[in-house]
């Protein structure tokens, strides 16, 4: 190795080796767990099946590998869950941070390299390392998780843990925490508070796409003609609407007949209602919203990225 | 490479840099010929940092412009050519010493690696310490390294002798004329204590509130000066000759009878700080003075900065209690 990749390796080299350890650590515990989990389901024949109200959710077996798994795996999303805020503060935050808290940058900068490469290149290798070791850690998640995806009464794909651990977005959030720590070392010059907004940014970031996941979708109408039983949730997630819908097309709220059997029918009969219906988001709406956060976070990381780089260019160091 | 038509080693005109505080630096014109040693002289804040910053490409003017043998600091040509030791000496300290020097080595095209080797060997560092547990004098002597086995035609120094012992002080100037004489350097030293420097450099530039108040060839300015001590007349409140143009006179005081006074033969032009030395047309006409009464000498190097000092100083004061004074340059500089 020669040159800046060289530099780039020497200075970042702790956070490297670290973020290696963790992801080949966490790609054996991740495998061992879920060869544990397939052991037991093939063991004890245990039939899987989606949603909530699945046609397995009277056997034990399939209730206890749903049981027993949930909780390594929240861990699991957790610490992938974490990746974004790990790369931000202790990545992204001291990338200029340090420097110019130790005043380092001015010997740095009396080389022959200019400011923008001396950030660029540092930064691409961060960039790069951080995304793949993000993009390993969602996808071991998504490995361990599939068995028992969308299941009984586990982890579905809209769920905090799994939505925020899975996916492309989580590997942009990775790139936005980094983008938002050096950012945030450049502007307050300090380590320590830049830890800090770095966090609040992921913070406040995270939650504000949590709460708009779903707004991005338009639900799917399941219609289920007169009193015919309705077909199972699956792994879709309910849009929290259902009711009626009468004979001239007018859709019609769950309140005007709150019965079931004979009484149900009688009420329909009532009010001319000819079919049932309730709107879920499908589970391939994960995607759709996935890479709508993803290109949010990559706009956001990118407009950080050229804040440092217009500044660095204006040698407002 | 002291040919006239070659560049200057550095080269500022109208140059400003403006912080949030008010002006660092404003409207300096300097020359600063290849090959020169050239001391850096001025208070804290007077701007010695912000100057060579600018040369250095860690900072943008705000007004004018600097060039480095002719080209702009940010060009590679330019970035090659110029070596910048910060102050307090910043490196890595969790870097060896070695791969300190490796460092250096990846970043740049040219690279002595031997003669840094030889550098830091000369110190009894041993290349496997890391630079943090090095003493302040060890520190230096690898920061100087660092920088003269660039090879690179201008090296800017800012403080490069400060909060070092007087052995240490004396070992790394040794080293870095040795190095200046061999390679023709042109070396710009920044220093607040003259008397690190005085024996070392042929020229001196003095900044005080981010402007220019001294410079040239230390030899030409000893020579336009002249310090005098002696009798008070009794007839001028400054108790000096009645015929003395005022002008002339950088700086007196006068204790009891005796009366100092530090005279250029060049008489400042009003409302000008700066006599200018080189100005071709203005004859130096020194001011005869009476051998009887008074005692002249010329001016060390020190005296001639103490007095052009103590000068702006009292300037300063009666500008500022008069209600025009700026203090900007003062509380700005980084």
């Amino acid at each position: 190795m020669t040159g800046t990749l060289w530099y780039a390796w020497r200075r970042q080299r702790t956070q490297l080796l670290i973020g290696l350890a963790l992801v080949v650590g966490f790609a054996v515990w991740a495998a061992v767990e879920r060869s544990s989990l397939l052991a037991y389901i093939h063991g004890h024949h245990a039939p899987l099946c989606k949603g909530w109200n699945g046609t397995c959710k009277n056997n034990p077996w399939s209730l206890g590998a749903v049981f027993d798994s949930t909780g390594p795996l929240k861990l699991a999303c957790g610490i992938s869950m974490a990746v974004p805020a790990l790369v931000g503060v202790f990545w992204g935050a001291p990338l200029i941070g340090r420097e110019l808290e130790s005043g380092t940058y001015r010997f740095a900068l009396a080389q022959g390299i200019g400011p923008v490469r001396w950030f660029a290149v540092r930064f691409a290798v961060a960039a790069a390392c951080s995304a793949a070791g993000a993009a390993v850690l969602a996808a071991l998640v998504a490995w361990w998780w599939s068995p028992v995806s969308n299941m009984l009464s586990g982890l579905y794909w809209h769920d905090g843990y799994i939505y925020d651990a899975t996916g492309p977005a989580a590997v942009a959030c990775a790139l936005f925490g980094l983008a938002a720590g050096t950012a945030a070392g450049l502007l307050l010059r300090r380590v320590i508070p830049a830890m800090a907004a770095t966090l609040a940014a992921l913070f406040v970031v995270r939650f504000a796409l949590f709460a708009l996941r779903l707004t991005w979708l338009t639900p799917v109408t399941r219609i289920s003609p007169g009193t015919h039983p309705k077909q199972l949730i699956g792994s879709a997630r309910s849009a929290g609407q259902w009711g009626y819908i009468a004979a001239n097309g007018s859709y019609h709220d769950i309140s005007a007949c709150e019965f079931s059997g004979d009484r149900l029918k009688k009420c329909m009969e009532q009010h001319d209602f000819v079919s049932r219906y309730y709107r879920v988001f499908p589970s391939h709406d994960f995607w759709t919203s996935q890479w709508i956060a993803t290109a949010i976070l990559l706009v956001l990381a990118a407009a950080l990225v050229a804040l440092v780089v217009v500044r660095l260019r204006r040698r407002a160091l | 490479m002291n040919s006239p038509t070659a560049p200057p080693a550095l080269r500022a005109t109208g140059l400003g840099r403006r912080f949030r505080g008010g002006w660092a630096l404003r409207d300096c014109d300097i020359d600063i010929p290849a090959g020169s040693v050239t001391a850096l002289v001025g208070a804290n804040g007077a701007g010695k940092s912000t100057l060579l910053q600018l040369a250095a490409d860690q900072l943008r003017p705000t007004t004018g412009q600097i060039r480095v043998f002719g080209d702009d600091p940010g060009s590679t040509a330019s970035r090659e050519r110029r070596a910048f030791l910060a102050q307090d000496k910043p490196l890595y300290p969790d870097l060896t010493v070695a791969e300190t020097l490796r460092l250096v080595r990846e970043l740049n095209t040219a690279f002595d690696t031997e003669a840094a080797e030889r550098i830091v060997r000369a110190g009894n560092i041993r290349p496997r310490s890391r630079v943090g547990a090095l003493s302040a004098g060890q520190r230096s002597r690898v920061a100087l390294a660092t920088v003269l086995a660039r090879e690179a035609d201008l090296l800017l120094l800012d403080e490069p002798l400060a909060d070092l012992d007087p052995l240490v002080r004396h070992e790394i100037t040794a080293l870095l004329m040795a190095e200046a004489a061999e390679r023709q350097l042109t070396l710009v030293i920044s220093s607040h204590v003259l008397a690190e420097i005085e024996n070392v450099c042929d020229r001196v530039l003095l900044l005080h509130r981010g402007e220019v108040r001294l410079d040239g060839d230390v030899q030409e300015l000893r020579d336009g000066h002249t310090l005098v001590r002696g009798r008070a007349h009794e007839d001028t409140p400054d108790g000096l000759p009645p015929a003395l143009d005022r002008a002339a006179v950088v700086e007196s005081s006068r204790t009891g009878r005796l009366v100092t006074a530090l005279v250029s033969h060049v008489p400042a032009t009003p409302g000008q700080g700066m006599p200018s030395q080189d100005a071709p047309g203005r004859a130096a006409t020194p001011f005869v003075w009476d051998q009887d009464r008074w005692e002249t000498a010329a001016p060390s190097v020190e005296e001639l900065l103490l007095g052009r000092l103590r000068a702006a100083r009292a300037a300063d004061a009666d500008a500022d209690a008069d209600g025009y004074g700026d203090a900007d340059g003062e509380r700005s500089a980084a």
